[in-house]
């Protein structure tokens, strides 16, 4: 009987170590994807609008105090605090939203003019008009004749 | 008490959900339990209160939320775009009962808190041993 049971098995555990490899696979597979997209918290909109352009994050929850938008040349950074829902005694069901301190560096196309940043938080909504530095404005070249 | 309470509906998925032709987006969402109900916390970056649809029927608790520029954003010219603007939509199934009545919500700063107290049935007691 025994060994009739036997090769209907092994078959069985095949496939198991084969369902196990297939789910090792993939956690190894996504894991670097999950990291990039732990990464991109805030998520961030930039478009452009002529000689301006807009930025905008979603950042629901967070004080106003807790944002640092900082300019240099072409670059962006943006630094966050999102901080812990108020502590009591409570069991958690669920944890889906992010906190602690983020930061993320955008480099734009042109160079920025610092002094023309003006930022909003509104809703949850950070925005900002990102003006162009002179130097990156188109400019009208004038021809010369012989 | 389990941890099965409080169950989602809906996957927890930054994928949008499409629904009678629509797009939803599910927000992202913290549940906690203590001894007199559930809080929930969910992201709605973009919301504003007047905006916002909480209802309770059968052990189903439904969020939805609407986004006032959701058309205008999808014209614009992006240099960086990681997220999409559209109205959420989230439910939950509780399975403890709860005071209907009793359940509250508040948005600020694109987060909503939900307060949902427990009936008084279901509140832990504390149960007296009486010495025979």
């Amino acid at each position: 009987m025994l060994d009739l049971l036997y090769p209907v098995r092994m078959p069985l555990y095949d496939l198991h170590d084969q369902v196990s490899r297939l789910f090792e696979d993939f956690y190894r597979e996504a894991s670097p994807w999950m990291g990039e997209e732990l990464n991109r918290f805030p998520a961030i909109n930039i478009w452009e609008d002529g000689e301006t352009s807009h930025l905008e994050v979603e950042l629901p929850g967070v004080k106003m105090d807790d944002v640092e938008i900082l300019v240099s040349g072409n670059q962006l950074k943006l630094v966050v605090q999102r901080r812990e829902p108020e502590n009591g005694k409570h069991t958690w069901h669920r944890r889906e939203r992010l906190v602690g301190r983020f930061t993320r560096v955008l480099t734009l196309p042109w160079e920025l003019n610092p002094d023309k940043v003006q930022a909003r938080l509104k809703d949850g909504v950070l925005t900002a008009d990102l003006s162009k530095a002179d130097s990156a404005k188109p400019r009208k070249i004038k021809l010369l004749t012989d | 008490m389990t941890t099965q309470a409080l169950v989602t509906r809906h996957p927890s998925d930054d994928k949008p959900e499409r629904l009678d032709n629509a797009t939803w987006y599910s927000p992202a969402a913290d549940i906690m339990e203590d001894r007199d109900g559930f809080t929930l916390k969910l992201d709605m970056p973009g919301v504003r209160p007047a905006d916002v649809d909480i209802t309770y029927d059968d052990g189903v608790l439904s969020v939805e939320g609407k986004t006032p520029d959701s058309k205008r954003a999808a014209d614009r010219h992006y240099l960086v775009h990681e997220y999409d603007i559209g109205p959420y939509r989230r439910s939950f199934s509780i399975r403890t009962p709860v005071d209907a009545d009793g359940i509250e919500g508040h948005l600020k700063d694109g987060e909503l808190s939900i307060r949902v107290p427990k009936a008084a049935e279901a509140k832990a007691r504390k149960i007296a041993v009486r010495d025979n």
